[in-house]
């Protein structure tokens, strides 16, 4: 599967092409350009090409205090801003040796998860759309549109929240939130099996997606892919689980996994974590105490001398900010490990001797965000 | 035919026995069915594209207006420039805005696109795509909720029936949406 | 994760000192994870023995910073089976930025080396396609090192922009 038979040894001989794909495509999901080499409907070679829409938001924090840099974070994956938030604020936390109060890393979780259910409906519609179930899309941004609403009510703001602070939250929810999101819980789960009735089970989605773009266990773990590209090729690596953070650790829920390694099982694995989130989010509401949600820090926050690796698992994987400091206000260094980056390195072994319309499959089942990728 | 109930500047209804005709102006005519079939250029470059998508989607259903997304810059009236601009990506957004047929608007959806939004200060970002493209309207927002691009587009809309089509046009000042 | 699979509260850092000894410095051991310092001449052994022996297998970051002085490489690896993660400092000069390549090692390190090099101008000897990956091509400088001093060029479709310089100021 690594490389295509050469031109020559082909009974038919045709003429290879070099096909340019994006950065205007309607299914690279953002600004991606592959250049693909084709021989007939065969890839024989897949280069992607990134960076366009790069703006250095790295750099950008290496000038402004700690707080000011959190509505950037919204902007890196905008599919779950919470989780950008959130993984910034858990390394200055984590570099500051701030506490968060119990109730604000409950409330955090609910956060995380509606928000993770959100960027699941989209990938779902955006899959459709790239198999060819239009109607998939229609559906699945329906559902969606409950999820934000129920949000904007907490944060005030659809897309980018901008709503976690450091050392908590700064506001807490507002009254009867609760039951809000326990409503859309009880409206979401005969959703996804409607969902599993008009897509997973159809049969020209499954011919689609079975064994095609086939990860195998090692490679994922080589080439560092995570999220649910790496438990659809039967990994059970979660960092919700491998390094519990915030309420996770009081929270029973279970790491999905499928062993295919191909796009219908990525797919499987986030349609089951949706139905996790919804059982994350039933339980938060038990268990919830009450008390502060945010620890005061000081006007200007200076964070000691030193360094901090947090990890979180976004929608799509392991989102990480490794941050310095050397005691001032502002971090000296900070990088951002985007889970898509690391997803969208395996893009070019899988295209390799595909036919051209698997791989906007194969793509569509990686489930990049550009914003991310290009930082 | 969409959200048009009325009918628009210069279409005139008369009555007669066992029915009624339309007059009109032929730019009238044009600038009704233009309006009214405003295909954008399915173009999303960050935040931006996904409240597009979402405006697109059932909730908001931007098709009642007319407004379909075509995948070709040739198919395409509109172009909604719906995220940041790099300098990676400038030219390639130039080249499409080159490749659509007149008559063509351009919208600038958001802070970034209108004026580099919260990246003005990096030098990847073309600060506004109005240095390389004429901008039509430009919406406020980071992003624009849904209801202020639908409202950005029927600006537009307002603007293209206004126009003469069959003569010169000239070039009018920017719509902006706050 | 059982029991015994759990590493003691060293780790395998006595395994590490065992066999680098001196090459390796401010070892540190918290919470599953070690911190430690390796220098640039056993770099590559260093990083095939952390996968291969110590299990290492996921490339989860790799990353540069740049102190004024020198430029630091920070490698972090993790080990899904076992449990536990690496984080792994490497200084090379400022003048002559070369380190061997560890994308024959993990695959997935291709990108982050190619990001590296297009930001600070680390060159990975041996990587099989270095160029710019995030900048566009005809890119001049390297922006993330900390003398780095663009010239705007004006021309909105190519090179530099001007700054407007909006952040906040204490």
């Amino acid at each position: 599967m690594t490389t295509a038979p050469a031109l020559e040894t082909r009974e038919i001989i045709t003429q290879g092409m070099m096909l340019n794909m994006g950065p205007q495509h309607p299914s690279t999901h953002g600004v991606l350009r592959l250049i693909l080499t084709l021989d007939g409907e065969e890839v024989v070679d897949c280069d992607p090409v990134i960076g366009y829409l790069h703006r250095g938001i790295e750099k950008f924090a290496e000038r402004r205090p700690y707080r000011h840099y959190i509505p950037f974070t919204d902007r890196l994956d905008y599919l779950c801003s919470l989780a950008n938030n959130h993984s910034y604020c858990q390394a200055v936390e984590r570099l500051a040796w701030i506490e968060v109060p119990e109730r604000a890393q409950y409330l955090r979780v609910a956060l995380l998860e509606l928000n993770r259910i959100a960027s699941h409906l989209v990938f779902l519609g955006t899959f459709g759309s790239d198999v060819g179930a239009t109607t998939v899309f229609l559906y699945a941004f329906r559902e969606r549109e409950h999820v934000l609403d129920l949000l904007e009510e907490i944060t005030g703001a659809r897309l980018t929240y901008n709503w976690m602070r450091i050392g908590g939250l700064p506001a807490d929810m507002p009254e009867n939130w609760d039951k809000g999101v326990l409503e859309f819980c009880d409206y979401m789960e005969p959703r996804l099996d409607e969902n599993d009735r008009l897509l997973t089970n159809n049969r020209i989605f499954r011919v689609r997606t079975e064994g095609v773009g086939v990860v195998s266990a090692d490679e994922a773990v080589s080439y560092g892919l995570s999220g649910p590209t790496l438990r659809g090729s039967g990994i059970r690596h979660d960092i919700r689980k491998f390094r519990p953070y915030e309420a996770y650790d009081h929270l029973d829920f279970q790491v999905c996994t499928e062993s295919g390694g191909d796009v219908f099982s990525r797919y499987r694995v986030r349609i089951q974590e949706m139905r996790e989130s919804v059982k994350v989010l039933r339980q938060v509401f038990e268990k919830l105490p009450e008390g502060p949600i945010l620890t005061k820090t000081g006007k200007l926050l200076k964070a000691p001398a030193g360094e901090a690796y947090s990890q979180v698992e976004s929608p799509r994987g392991e989102l990480s900010f490794y941050m310095r400091s050397d005691g001032g206000t502002d971090p000296t260094r900070l990088h951002i490990r985007a889970p898509s980056f690391c997803n969208l390195t395996v893009l070019r072994k899988l295209a390799i001797g595909t036919k051209i319309a698997d791989v906007v499959v194969i793509l569509g089942s990686l489930d990049i965000v550009l914003g991310e990728v290009d930082r | 035919m969409g959200a048009v109930e009325e009918l628009p500047d210069g279409v005139q209804r008369h009555d007669v026995p066992g029915g009624s005709i339309i007059t009109a102006q032929l730019d009238s005519v044009l600038n009704w069915a233009r309006k009214s079939s405003m295909w954008s250029l399915s173009f999303g470059l960050s935040c931006c594209a996904i409240e597009m998508m979402a405006t697109a989607a059932s909730h908001y259903d931007l098709d009642r207006f007319g407004i379909m997304f075509r995948a070709t810059p040739r198919q395409a009236d509109v172009m909604i420039v719906a995220g940041w601009v790099s300098v990676k990506m400038a030219p390639l957004i130039k080249r499409l805005w080159d490749q659509m047929p007149e008559p063509k608007y351009a919208v600038a959806m958001g802070g970034c696109a209108s004026a580099g939004g919260p990246y003005r200060d990096s030098e990847t970002i073309v600060k506004g795509v109005d240095r390389i493209i004429p901008v039509s309207v430009y919406i406020y927002g980071c992003p624009p909720r849904p209801e202020n691009l639908i409202y950005g587009l029927m600006k537009l809309q307002e603007r293209i029936q206004k126009e003469p089509f069959l003569a010169k046009r000239r070039q009018l000042e920017p719509i902006v949406v706050q | 994760m059982s029991e015994e699979t759990r590493p003691t509260e060293q780790g395998y850092i006595p395994l590490l000192q065992e066999r680098f000894g001196e090459l390796i410095s401010g070892v540190e051991w918290v919470d599953n994870e070690a911190r430690l310092t390796v220098s640039l001449d056993k770099l590559h052994d260093f990083l095939s023995f952390a996968r291969d022996d110590l299990l290492l297998k996921f490339p989860a970051d790799l990353t540069a910073f740049d102190t004024g002085e020198q430029f630091v490489l920070v490698y972090r690896l993790v080990s899904i089976e076992k449990g536990y993660a690496m984080l792994l400092h490497c200084s090379i000069s400022r003048e002559d930025p070369v380190v061997p390549t560890a994308s024959d090692l993990w695959p997935g390190f291709n990108w982050h080396e190619r990001e590296v090099f297009d930001m600070f101008g680390i060159r990975f000897e041996g990587h099989p396609d270095l160029r710019r990956i995030l900048l566009p091509d005809d890119w001049e400088g390297f922006p993330f090192r900390k003398d780095y001093v663009s010239v705007p060029s004006g021309d909105p479709l190519h090179g530099p922009q001007p700054v407007d310089e909006v952040g906040w100021k204490p």
